[in-house]
């Protein structure tokens, strides 16, 4: 029993750490007793359980083998003789028929033995009989025959127990074997008999082969431990108790068990070790297991071969360790496991480990995913700390290589700040130190989120998160207005009330649902929900009110739609809404619409009127787009898709945190800002990436600096000094910044953009410009149809009429035919000069604006065309064919109009109504004349008002209401009353003039169709003036009602809109106006543009004249408006609009260039247009005089300046008092402290005069600037030297007078003090003081002087008659220096 | 002024730049040659098709190109041996006031009154790059050696440096206070030379933009031409006193002073002759086109057949041609032509 019981221990044993130890210890008691093995057990039980391993290695010494092997060694080296020395051969061996017999019965081991076998039996079988039929398995174990498969340890022990007396046989045979050597066996003590039974002896193993084990491996030589082992801890069953919880462990350990064990010295001392055992037992665990070591064993008998008897007897045993042979009286060697303390308990315990472990490598090259972040976001921070504060407290933390406040458009701080460090370090310290911290700069700081954010998406949440916020916000707000109206109406009108989105949203429900569902998706994104949940307030009541249907499903043109990640992009919500049609402003362009249809509306507004004109295409450009897309869109759409387009464009194209479009609305956000200061702001370029606001601020520290903006390209300063944004240019140009050079420019503030520009995309500008080009060639392209197809008809319909008209005298009817065949061709030229027509371009808008105000009252004026100059026989006839004549006034209604008309297509439907209703405005022409044209006359709201103010009553008649006759003894009398006169029929109604451009352009058929009779007049007008001329003859045979020369007023409209277009003058009409009588005679063309305006059908003025009172008036406008015709030229001459194309201070080069030209000389001030350094400073300049002297107090003194101030008393008070004890001179004193220092001055280019002397320093008042130093000459001597140098073309005069006698010359050598410039109102004198005796100029400023201010004294020359002009700019100037 | 200098005189040829070509043959053989054999140019071709006054005439550095342009802002490239029109530019919203030939011949720059200078690939007829900055008529432009720097003058009265390749401003030189008539490389590209109505010449270092020194004539003339000589040693300069003057910058002394012809008004072109002696060329308001001898300062020819301001005169890189062209009146660019023999 004990025998067996140890070498299961064995195996535990080696498990250093396990607790069988204790338990074994009474195993083995129990084992004992049985006894039979006793002699052998004794040792290996005795030690313990868990020893007798060690015991056995002890013996054995090292043993080091593995148990496995070793055992199969062992068991063949039992069953074999003594092969060789080395054991490790063994293998070898294993086919021995020993083995085999092993193999066959373990039991038996014996077998092979011999005959010492038998004897093992009985103890074996002493402790477990069961054990030989046990182990019959065993060999198979690996199979895992019965004993193996109860691998589960606590099953087992009951089982196990037999196999143990297997191998305890075995063992105790080894032991035996081993103890056969007289002293091993002695020192065992365990039994003598054996000794002489076991065959071989062997030094070696002993250990803790299981017996069991070893048979079955035996077949392979490296048996698989696992089942080996099962056994094993079988085995340990013995220790029933113990084995259980002890188990477990082994598995593990078994085969580490070899480790453990240390080599131990047996032989004699084994016997000690017996005594020691327990003590010692421990210790040989402590050795590494150092593996078989051929040397350190060898066979001295092997039974097999050699008889017992002779072997034994004649052989000593030799034991070596190491190769070397022990000396038995050398005490065993023991190591102690230092781990292990008394009773084999490790002193600290291992670890458990609760989970697996990660390895985590240091980021570099070879690693992948993302590296560490390096950055950090802080959030919840309060939009009011300065980000100077915010910069000064992370960097406390280190170098950060990118500092982003996440700002709005205008620069509003979002409260979310993404740093980026240089190490990761430092960004975890960051996070650990600051989040959950109180930030803030005042005490109110709040309690701010810290996080790493490498990548920088976080932040992107966040802002996106941020924005969504507010517009849900808005939307809320929203949302409470419409719900508010909502419940002001019906249920019904609710939905309508919400608008277009209502009904559809609730159309499309299924559709909704789906784009909720995208929707809900969306939510899960990153991008912060809070903004989409909003919008379903809407849609609640949207649909609360028109079906109180379901009310989850978000509404799907909820502002969400307008939302747009960016920082930039964020727009009001409000916009998304617009009504598509009516909010014609967009003019965009709308994809369901028939351009030709909505031409009106579209057609030039746009250029036109400054507000309307860019914007769609330019101003709102992105955003207008975005918004766009959403408020086009199909109904069915989801809104959240549209959100994810937008949110998935603006990703991608911003990559990086700051993308280029919200760069450019930067800019745009800078240029507004800019915009907003009214004092020049310096631009800086050349450092913008890599300096920090700080540093430019630093950098203008002497001045006043507002704000400090930027964007992409550089940095731009404003001031709150006028004077500032040059001065620090002239200081600071040339001093780097951070190094780098940088250019500094002062730049007025730029003009405040109509709408943001700066969205500028390419794309999008293109995008833009195609549009409108597209705009423009389809109007253009529906004016022709309309003009020159359905206006033929229309022209051949006319003719028809006019033929029947010419056949039956003056019609009765209203409708007058128009001398249609003459006035087209007149009109045609007039067209293709079309030019002719521009009149002011500003009016247009206005007047736009206006006329849909004014109910459509038409007033027609009435001219004569004929009348200025020729006589009047023509105006009669004219009079009586007011067609011709009426024409000039309209035209260029018809232009402005047009423009307007693009918008109101409507209203010129309604003019065509209206037409029935005709306001005679005789005033308009003239009013054209003056500026506008004067149709707008009604609303005459700008330029037209003034018009009227002429004096030109305008006359509302139901011109076609009155019988014909009645209009025919008008005419006589307006003949009469204004022979000259040209009458002309106007549709003078605002809206008339809108209509009549409508109808011009667009409606032109309309006004043939319907108001031909009525809108005859206003076509009439609008005839080209041309046609007047020419057609005035054959018109007044024609007509005598009104003539509608349709034709002629498309064609005048035309005209009239080139002219837009083309934004020329308009004054060609106002000629036009005075001249329509003398344009009929000359040449159409120049006039031509007069005469289209006026063009409008010639209708009897008589008619419109109502009552003598009008026709009074209609005198006393007409004849203000001929005297007005004799102007034009002069008029023509002073808008000049080409000219401002061309700069107008260069001089243009008839000859083509400038080479060719020759030389020229070009005057100072012509310079001032385009020299940089000129207009740069041209301006600050001329306001200084007065203005900066008010700034000029502010700033105090300049540390730099204090400094030196104390310096130079220090410093001078010594010359200060020799000075005085040499002399008494106040004066000298004075120059001698003040040239201890000298001011920073710097020259460059000055406005007033080639090259000035600028300050570069504070200077305050009475200070000494700088001496004018130059050579002393006589008078005489200046006098040659003056002549001769105005011979050698030195334009400066340098010449400094000192007295009668005495001249300074500085022209050639001199200081910077001779190029200080004059002015008439000058901040520096010149004083001449008396030092030793020698007159030195000196210059003195007589007022503080500000730094970069530009220095100037008064020349004083004397008065000559040659004048040299002042350039000096200030408001005192005088005009001449002399 | 006119001094005959107790320097040496002046010898261009010392170290010509291969561009200018004829590099040792020169002085010597003008001498002797020049002294014994006038130049004899003879009018070979009349060049017509310019519309408006031509202001300037520049033989490619191949000598295969006469490049024209004119007020019409037209440039016409010619063959310079057969006076066969090869191409015209056209581009320039105004009038050109001058050309100038990059070293590979392919690529010309034009100096516009529409502000801007334009460089045109000569081989494909386009226009490669244009540019802006310039606040008012550009009036001179010229290649530096290299071909990878421009240097306008213009009516704003700076000389702007451009990076050729990108067409990006590199400097501006606020170089005078009235308009730049002529700026020039030196040699090497190292340094600029420009002149100006102000009368001042100043010569630039290219690199650092830093006036390294102003030349002033004591009678303070406008200066309507400037350029190094061939081996950068000396400057030619014409002034509006109807002279034209050899600077030896260095020592900032006149050398040189050639008159005889008319310059009051334009900007005429002088150019150097170095083909067959070394000659001083250049147009006069007189309608003839002078050639003096470069160290004697004698006439040593007069080309006449122009009826107007010959305004651009151009020297052929390697043969005895000369081009010449006028204005107004005569809208003819011809070509004189001098038998090697």
């Amino acid at each position: 029993m004990s025998s067996s019981r140890a070498p299961p221990r064995g195996p535990r044993a080696l498990y250093p750490s396990t607790p069988p130890p204790a338990p074994s210890g009474p195993a083995p008691a129990q084992p004992s007793p049985p006894g039979s093995p006793p002699p052998s057990l004794p040792n290996g039980a005795g030690k313990l359980n868990g020893h007798a391993p060690r015991m056995v290695n002890g013996h054995l010494l090292d043993h080091t083998q593995q148990p496995v092997s070793f055992k199969l060694n062992g068991v063949k080296t039992t069953t074999t003789t003594t092969s060789s020395n080395s054991s490790s051969a063994q293998p070898l061996f294993i086919p021995h028929s020993v083995v085999k017999a092993k193999l066959a019965t373990q039991h038996r081991p014996p077998s092979p033995a011999g005959p010492a076998p038998p004897p093992p039996p009985p103890p074996v079988a002493s402790a477990p009989p069961p054990p030989p039929t046990t182990i019959p398995p065993p060999p198979p174990p690996p199979s895992s025959p019965p004993p193996p498969p109860p691998p589960p340890p606590p099953a087992e022990p009951a089982p196990p127990v037999p196999p143990p007396p297997s191998t305890a046989p075995q063992f105790t045979f080894k032991f035996k074997s081993n103890a056969s050597p007289a002293p091993v066996s002695a020192a065992l003590g365990t039994a003598p008999k054996p000794m002489p039974v076991p065959p071989a002896v062997f030094q070696r193993h002993a250990l803790p082969p299981r017996p069991p084990s070893p048979p079955a491996h035996s077949g392979s030589r490296k048996r698989p431990r696992t089942p080996p082992r099962p056994p094993r801890a079988s085995p340990p069953p013995l220790p029933p108790q113990p084995l259980p919880p002890s188990l477990p462990p082994k598995p593990h350990t078994l085969t580490p068990p070899l480790p453990p064990l240390a080599p131990v010295q047996k032989e004699p001392t084994p016997p000690p070790s017996e005594a020691t055992p327990q003590p010692a037992g421990p210790m040989p665990h402590e050795l590494p297991w150092p593996g078989p070591d051929p040397r350190d064993y060898k066979v001295m008998h092997d039974p097999a071969l050699d008889k017992q008897d002779i072997a034994f007897k004649g052989k000593e045993i030799i034991k070596r360790h190491a190769g070397k042979p022990l000396n038995p009286a050398d005490p065993p060697v023991v190591v102690k496991d230092s781990r292990v303390g008394f009773g084999g308990v490790r002193k600290y315990p291992r670890k458990v480990r609760t989970e697996f472990q990660m390895l985590e490598y240091e980021y570099d090259e070879n690693s992948t995913g993302p590296p560490p972040p390096t950055a950090v976001l802080v959030t919840n921070l309060s939009p009011l700390t300065g980000h100077p504060f915010l910069r000064k407290h992370f960097n406390e933390y280190g170098q950060f290589g990118s500092f982003e406040p996440q700002v709005d458009r205008m620069g509003t701080f979002l409260g979310i700040l993404w740093i980026k460090f240089d190490t990761h370090d430092i960004a975890k310290k960051v996070v650990e130190r600051e989040n959950g911290k109180r930030l803030g700069q005042h005490a109110e700081g709040q309690i701010v989120k810290v996080e790493l954010d490498g990548e920088q998406t976080k932040c992107k949440a966040a802002v996106r998160a941020h924005w969504e916020k507010k517009r849900a916000e808005k939307a809320k707000e929203e949302a409470a207005k419409k719900a508010k109206e909502a419940q002001m109406r019906p249920p019904q009108e609710a939905g309508a009330a919400l608008g277009l989105p209502t009904p559809t949203s609730m159309d499309a429900n299924p559709a909704q649902q789906q784009a909720q569902q995208q929707q809900t998706q969306q939510r899960h994104e990153p991008a912060p929900p809070k903004g989409h949940s909003l919008p379903s307030p809407i849609t609640l009541r949207g649909r609360g009110g028109g079906q109180g249907g379901r009310t989850a499903h978000p509404h799907p043109r909820s502002p969400e739609n307008s939302y747009r990640p960016t920082v930039d992009s964020y727009r009001p919500p409000a916009n998304s809404y617009r009504p598509p049609p009516p909010s014609a402003p967009e003019n965009s362009y709308r994809p369901g619409e028939n351009p030709f249809t909505r031409s009106p509306e579209n057609s030039y507004r746009p250029q036109r009127s400054p507000e309307n004109s860019y914007r769609p295409g330019r101003d709102n450009g992105y955003a207008g787009r975005q918004r766009g897309e959403n408020r086009y869109r199909p109904p069915l759409r989801s809104p959240s898709r549209s959100r994810s387009r937008s949110r998935s464009r603006s990703h991608s194209r911003s990559p990086s945190p700051v993308n280029w479009r919200s760069r450019k609305v930067d800019d745009g956000a800078v240029r507004d800002a800019l915009s907003a200061s009214p004092y020049d702001h310096v631009r800086l370029e050349g450092a913008v990436r890599s300096v920090r606001e700080d540093d430019v601020r630093a950098f203008f520290k002497s001045f006043d600096v507002e704000k400090v903006h930027r964007d992409s390209r550089a940095w731009y300063i404003t001031f709150r000094n006028s004077q500032h944004a040059r001065r620090a240019v002239i200081a600071l140009g040339n001093m780097p910044l951070q190094r780098q050079t940088v250019s500094l420019t002062a730049q007025r503030p730029p003009a405040p953009r109509h709408a943001p520009s700066s969205r500028a995309n390419p794309e999008d500008i293109v995008r833009d410009a195609s549009e409108i080009v597209m705009r423009e060639l389809r109007e253009r392209l529906s004016r022709d149809v309309r003009e020159r197809v359905i206006a033929s008809g229309v022209r051949g319909f006319i003719a028809e009429l006019q033929e029947r008209a010419t056949a039956a005298p003056p019609p009765a009817s209203d409708v007058a035919v128009d001398e249609a065949p003459l006035l087209t061709e007149q009109d045609k030229k007039a067209k293709l000069k079309g030019l002719s027509f521009k009149k002011k371009t500003k009016p247009p808008a206005a007047v736009i604006v206006e006329e849909p105000a004014p109910a459509p009252v038409r007033a027609s004026v009435k001219r004569s065309l004929s009348p200025d100059s020729d006589g009047e026989p023509e105006r009669d006839i004219e009079s009586e064919d007011d067609d011709e004549e009426v024409e000039v006034a309209r035209p260029k209604k018809k232009r402005r109009i047009d423009i307007e008309d693009m918008l109101m297509s409507d209203e010129s439907d309604a003019e065509d109504k209206a037409k029935p209703v005709t306001k005679e405005e005789p005033v308009q022409e003239e009013e054209k004349e003056e500026e506008v044209r004067a149709p707008t006359p009604p609303p005459a709201p700008e330029p037209i008002v003034p018009k009227r103010k002429v004096g030109r009553p305008r006359k509302k008649r139901p011109a076609e209401s009155e019988p014909p006759a009645e209009r025919e003894a008008k005419r006589p009398r307006t003949e009469e009353a204004e022979p000259e006169v040209v009458e002309v029929n106007g549709d003078v109604d605002a809206d008339l003039l809108a209509t009549f451009d409508d109808e011009e352009e667009l409606p032109a058929p309309k006004a043939k169709k319907g108001a031909r009779k009525k809108a005859g007049t206003a076509t009439k007008k609008k005839g080209g003036a041309a046609k007047k001329g020419a057609a005035a003859p054959a018109a007044v045979a024609k007509k005598k009602g009104k003539t509608r020369d349709v034709d002629h007023i498309w064609s005048s409209d035309e005209e009239d809109e080139a002219a837009v277009v083309i934004t020329t003058v308009q004054e060609p009409e106002v000629a036009q106006v005075a001249r329509a009588p003398t344009f009929l005679e000359p040449s159409p063309e120049p006039e031509v543009d007069t005469t289209p305006a006026p063009v409008g059908k010639a209708l009897d003025v008589s008619e419109f004249l109502l009552d003598e009172e009008d026709r009074y008036l209609a005198k006393l406008i007409l004849q203000e408006s001929l005297p007005l015709a004799g102007r034009p030229a002069v008029r023509e001459s002073t808008p000049p609009p080409e000219d401002a194309e061309e700069p107008p201070p260069f001089r243009v080069h008839a000859t083509g260039s400038a080479r060719t030209e020759g030389y020229y000389k070009i005057p100072h001030t012509a310079k001032l247009a385009y020299v940089a350094q000129y207009s740069d400073r041209s301006l600050p300049t001329s306001g200084s005089g007065g203005a900066e002297t008010a700034p000029a107090a502010a700033p105090g003194v300049s540390s730099r300046s204090a400094r030196a101030s104390g310096r130079r008393q220090a410093q001078g008070f010594e010359q200060i008092n020799k000075a005085l004890a040499e002399s008494g001179d106040v004066t000298l004193i004075k120059f001698n402290q003040l040239q201890t220092r000298k001011k920073q001055l710097r020259f460059a280019r000055s406005p007033i005069h080639d090259w000035g002397l600028y300050a570069m320093e504070r200077i305050a008042r009475g200070e000494m600037v700088i001496e004018y130093v130059g050579e002393l000459v006589r008078a005489q001597v200046a006098d040659r030297r003056e002549k001769l140098y105005e011979r050698q073309g030195i334009g400066s005069s340098y010449l400094f007078r000192i007295d009668d006698e005495l001249v300074v010359d500085a022209t050639k050598k001199g200081n910077l003090g001779r190029l200080i410039n004059h002015s008439c109102d000058p901040n520096c004198n010149a004083k001449i003081i008396n030092v030793n005796g020698v007159k030195k100029i000196v210059i003195y400023a007589k007022q503080d002087i500000e730094l970069g201010d530009e220095l100037t004294y008064d020349y004083h020359f004397p008065i000559e008659d040659a004048k040299i002009p002042c350039l000096c700019g200030s408001a005192k100037c005088r005009g001449f220096l002399n | 002024m006119e001094t005959s200098p107790t320097e040496a005189a002046p010898e261009l040829s010392t170290s010509a730049p291969a561009a200018i070509s004829t590099p040792t043959r020169p002085t010597k053989t003008s001498e002797s040659n020049g002294a014994t054999t006038a130049p004899n140019y003879q009018l070979a071709y009349n060049l017509i098709g310019h519309t408006m006054s031509i202001s300037a005439l520049k033989f490619s550095p191949n000598g295969r190109v006469l490049a024209s342009c004119a007020a019409d802002g037209k440039i016409k490239l010619w063959n310079a041996y057969t006076g066969d029109i090869v191409r015209t530019l056209e581009g320039h919203g105004k009038g050109i006031s001058d050309i100038a030939w990059a070293a590979d011949s392919v690529f010309l720059a034009s100096a516009s009154d529409d502000k801007t200078v334009r460089i045109w690939n000569v081989e494909l007829g386009t226009t490669t790059k244009i540019l802006r900055g310039h606040t008012n008529y550009v009036f001179c432009v010229n290649y530096n050696p290299q071909a990878n720097l421009l240097v306008s003058g213009s009516f704003d009265e700076t000389v702007r440096i451009w990076d050729a390749a990108r067409g990006k401003c590199m400097k501006t030189l606020p170089a005078h206070s009235d308009p730049v008539t002529a700026v020039h490389f030196n040699r090497d590209g190292t340094m600029i030379v420009s002149c100006s109505f102000d009368g001042l010449i100043r010569i630039w270092d290219t690199a650092s933009g830093q006036c390294l020194k102003t030349i002033v004539d004591d009678d303070n003339p406008q200066c309507s031409h400037v350029e190094f000589s061939p081996n950068s040693k000396y400057i030619l300069a014409s002034t509006m006193d109807n002279k034209i003057r050899l600077w030896n910058y260095h020592t900032s002394r006149c050398l040189k002073t050639y008159t005889g012809h008319v310059n009051e008004t334009f900007c005429v072109f002088a150019a150097f002759s170095t083909t067959r002696g070394t000659r001083i060329v250049s147009g006069s308001e007189d309608g003839k086109v002078y050639i003096w001898d470069l160290q004697t300062r004698e006439i040593v020819q007069t080309l006449e057949g122009h009826t107007d301001t010959v305004l651009g005169v151009a020297t052929h890189p390697t043969k005895n041609i000369i081009a010449s062209s006028s204005v107004e009146k005569d809208l003819t660019i011809k070509l004189w032509i001098e038998d090697d023999s």
